[in-house]
C-alpha cells in the first residue's frame, strides 16, 4: 500500500482529519449561528424603527389635533423635518387628494422611506384631516449592513482561530501517538530490546503504549526462543556426519549442512539454487529424479556421487518428502559410502588371502580350483594341482627365528608367482605349504615344466642376515580329471603325491598314482 | 463583498415584504351579527386592545387579537395601536403585570370566527375585504 505524501499525508493524519472535521462543522454551524443572530438583530432594528415611526406619527397627530391652526401645524412639521429622521411630512385636510401610499413593513416600496398616514381629529374626535409622514430608513439599513459586515468578520475570525487551535491542540494531542509510531518503527527495524517508554497523560495512549510494551516483551521472548531453537537445530545439522540437503519440488537445492559440503567438495553458495542432479553421475540421475523432474523418495539407496573434483564415490541416499505451509520440499540424507566399501574389500581380502605373503589362502584356493575344474570341464582340458612343501624350512625357523622364516616365506611367494603363466594361481595353505592351480593344460608335460621351474627357483639361495641359506621343495601333482573330479579329492591326491616326493629325499615332484 | 451583502440584504427584504394593494389597506372592526355593539371609535379599540375596560351599549367588550393575517395585523398596529407588533407585545406584558386583560390571540381564522360567534361581547379586526366576504359578522368600524 502506497503512503500518501505532502498535503494528502497531512489530511490523512489525526490533526488533518480534526482540522477538516472542525472546518466542516464550522462551515455549517458558524454561518447558521451568525445568520440567525443577524436576522434577529435585523428584525429588532426594523421593529424598533417601525415602532418609533408609528408612535412618533401618533404623537405628531395628537399634537396637531390639540390646536389645528395652519401656522402651528406648519411650525410643528417644520420642526420635525429639521430634526432629520422625518424626511417628509404634510397635513392634508378632509377631502384633499389621497394619493399617498402608506407602508406597513420596513423597506416596503424600495424607496428607503417608511410612509405613514395618521388621521387627525379635532374636538369631539371629529376627523379634520390626515398627517402624512415619511421616515428615513437609511440609518437602520446602514446599521443592519454594518452588523452583517461585523458578523462576517467575527465569523471568519472565529473559524480561523478555531482552526489554529485545532491544529495546535491536534498536533499536541497526536504527539504521543507519533511517539508510539516511532517506537513501533524502531521495533520493526530491529531495536526490539529497547524498552518503550512514553511520557503522556492521555489514558488511551498510555494503555496503547502498555499494550505495545507487553507485545514487545513477548516478541523479545519469542525471538529468543526461536533463536535458541534455530541455534540448536543449526548445531545438530552442523554436527551431523550425514549430509543433509533440502530440495524444492524441482530438485533445486535450498539448503545444505557442512557435512554435505564436505561430501561433495562444494561450498554452500555454489550449490544453493542449482539442481541436485549435478551431484550424481548422469547414469544415476534417473534413479533419483522422476520423469516429472521431482525427487523420488528413497530409503538407503546406494548411488554414485560426483564430487566437484570429478571424483566419483559411493553415495548412500535417503530421500523423504515434507510439507510446510502447503509447500512441498524434500530432505536428502547423504552419506559417503566409500569407506564402507573399502572396509568390506579389506575384510574380503583378509578372509581370502594370507596376510604374510599376500597370496590367496586355502578358502580362495578352493574357489579358484573349483573355477579351474569348471573351466577345464567345459574346454575338455587338463588342470593340475601342485602341492608344494618346503624342504628344511623348519631348520631356518628353529635356528634363525620366526622372523627369518617369515622372510623366507615371503620370498618363496614372490618366486612362485614368477613361475606362473597367465591364468595360473598360487595359494599358501598354511605353514610352509603352497598350492599351485594350473588350468587349461594340454597334457601333463605342461605341469612337469612348471614343477621343474618351481623346484629350480626354490633351490636358489635365500639371503638372511647377510648369509646364504638353501632350502628346496617337494611337489605332489594331481591332474583333473584323471586324479579326481572334485576339489577335495584332487587336493588330497596332490598331498599324497607330495609326501611321496618328500619321502624320496625332497627337491622332487611326483604325480599322484592310485 | 460589499455588493454581495447589499444584494443579499435587498433580496431578504423583498422576500419578507408582501405586496400590498391600496384596497387591501383598510381594516374593519367586526362583531358577530347577533352582537348588540353597533359602533366603536379608533380610540376605544386602541384602549380595549391595550387591556383597558371598554363598555359599549352596556356590554364590556372582549378584544380578540387576529394574527391570522400579517398585513391585517400590521395595518391594525399602525392605524390603531401606533406601535410595532413587538412593542405591542411588550405593552401587553407590561399591562398584564398591572392587572390588565390580555386579548386572546388567534392564529387560525376559523377559530377566530368561532370565538367571535360564541361571544356577543367579542370584537376583532380583519382586512376590510375579508370582513365583507365573511358571513355572520358585522362591521362596526372601518379604520
Amino acid at each position: 500500500m502506497s503512503r500518501p505524501t505532502g498535503i494528502r499525508r497531512f489530511f490523512s493524519s489525526y490533526t488533518g482529519r480534526m482540522l477538516m472535521g472542525m472546518l466542516a462543522i464550522h462551515t455549517i454551524l458558524v454561518p447558521l449561528v451568525f445568520v440567525g443572530i443577524l436576522l434577529i438583530l435585523q428584525q429588532d432594528y426594523q421593529s424598533q424603527f417601525v415602532n418609533n415611526a408609528r408612535s412618533q406619527s401618533y404623537l405628531l397627530a395628537t399634537l396637531i389635533s390639540e390646536d389645528p391652526r395652519p401656522d402651528r401645524i406648519n411650525s410643528i412639521i417644520s420642526d420635525q423635518l429639521l430634526a432629520g429622521q422625518v424626511v417628509l411630512a404634510a397635513f392634508k385636510s378632509i377631502g384633499a387628494e389621497d394619493d399617498f401610499k402608506e407602508d406597513f413593513f420596513f423597506g416596503q416600496g424600495g424607496d428607503r422611506i417608511y410612509h405613514i398616514v395618521v388621521p387627525v381629529q379635532g374636538a369631539n374626535d371629529q376627523p379634520i384631516g390626515r398627517l402624512e409622514v415619511g421616515f428615513d430608513e437609511t440609518p437602520v439599513d446602514e446599521h443592519i449592513k454594518q452588523a452583517y459586515r461585523w458578523g462576517l468578520l467575527v465569523g471568519s475570525g472565529f473559524i480561523i482561530i478555531s482552526l489554529f487551535f485545532v491544529f495546535f491542540f491536534g498536533h499536541l494531542l497526536t504527539r504521543s501517538v507519533r511517539q508510539l509510531r516511532d517506537a513501533a518503527r524502531r521495533i520493526a527495524n530491529g531495536s526490539i530490546n529497547e524498552r518503550l517508554v512514553l511520557s503522556t497523560n492521555i489514558n488511551e495512549v498510555q494503555d496503547m503504549a502498555l499494550a505495545m510494551e507487553n507485545m514487545r516483551g513477548k516478541l523479545v521472548s519469542r525471538e529468543r526462543e526461536i533463536a535458541l531453537h534455530a541455534a540448536r537445530q543449526s548445531a545438530v545439522l552442523d554436527a551431523a556426519d550425514e549430509g543433509i540437503i533440502t530440495l524444492d519440488e524441482n530438485c533445486r537445492i535450498q539448503s545444505l549442512n557442512p557435512a554435505a559440503e564436505r561430501i561433495f567438495s562444494y561450498r554452500r553458495e555454489e550449490l544453493v539454487g542449482t539442481s541436485f542432479s549435478r551431484l550424481l553421475i548422469p547414469s544415476d540421475v534417473q534413479r533419483f529424479i522422476s520423469p516429472h523432474g521431482q525427487p523420488i523418495t528413497l530409503s538407503h539407496q546406494e548411488l554414485t556421487g560426483l564430487r566437484k573434483t570429478g571424483e566419483i564415490f559411493f553415495l548412500l541416499l535417503s530421500v523423504s518428502e515434507g510439507n510446510v505451509s502447503n509447500t512441498r520440499f524434500f530432505t536428502v540424507m547423504a552419506r559417503d559410502n566409500s569407506e564402507r566399501h573399502i572396509f568390506e574389500s579389506e575384510l574380503e581380502y583378509l578372509a581370502t588371502h594370507d596376510t604374510l605373503t599376500g597370496l590367496p589362502n586355502r578358502a580362495l584356493l578352493y574357489d579358484r580350483l573349483q573355477q579351474a575344474i569348471t573351466l577345464c570341464a567345459r574346454a575338455k582340458k587338463l588342470a593340475a594341482i601342485l602341492f608344494i612343501d618346503l624342504d628344511r624350512f623348519k631348520n631356518i625357523n628353529d635356528t634363525l627365528g620366526h622372523s627369518a622364516g617369515d622372510s623366507v616365506l615371503k620370498e618363496v611367494a614372490i618366486r612362485l608367482r614368477g613361475c606362473l603363466r597367465e591364468g595360473d594361481s598360487v595359494a599358501r595353505n598354511g605353514g610352509d605349504e603352497f598350492t599351485l592351480v594350473l588350468p587349461m593344460l594340454n597334457g601333463s608335460d605342461d605341469a612337469i615344466m612348471i614343477a621343474q621351474k618351481v623346484l629350480a627357483t626354490l633351490v636358489q639361495s635365500f639371503s638372511l642376515n647377510g648369509k646364504e641359506y638353501f632350502i628346496g621343495g617337494s611337489i605332489g601333482i594331481s591332474l583333473y580329471p584323471n586324479d579326481g573330479s572334485d576339489v577335495d579329492s584332487l587336493l588330497k591326491n596332490a598331498d599324497i603325491a607330495m609326501y611321496q616326493a618328500k619321502s624320496s629325499g625332497g627337491n622332487a615332484y611326483r604325480f599322484y598314482s592310485a | 463583498m460589499k455588493y454581495i451583502i447589499a444584494i443579499l440584504f435587498a433580496a431578504c427584504v423583498l422576500l419578507a415584504t408582501p405586496v400590498v394593494h391600496a384596497e387591501e389597506q383598510l381594516v374593519a372592526v367586526v362583531v358577530n351579527a347577533e352582537s348588540g355593539i353597533t359602533t366603536i371609535s379608533a380610540k376605544q379599540v386602541r384602549r380595549a386592545y391595550l387591556g383597558a375596560s371598554i363598555v359599549l351599549n352596556g356590554i364590556e367588550i372582549k378584544p380578540l387579537l387576529n394574527e391570522t393575517n400579517k398585513l391585517a395585523s400590521e395595518v391594525f398596529m399602525q392605524r390603531v395601536m401606533f406601535m410595532s407588533a413587538e412593542a405591542y407585545e411588550r405593552q401587553l406584558i407590561s399591562r398584564s403585570f398591572q392587572g390588565g386583560i390580555r386579548p386572546k390571540v388567534y392564529e387560525d381564522l376559523p377559530e377566530l370566527l368561532s370565538a367571535l360567534h360564541k361571544d356577543n361581547a367579542a370584537i376583532t379586526f380583519m382586512l376590510y375585504q375579508t370582513a365583507v366576504d365573511t358571513p355572520g359578522i358585522r362591521i362596526i368600524g372601518r379604520l
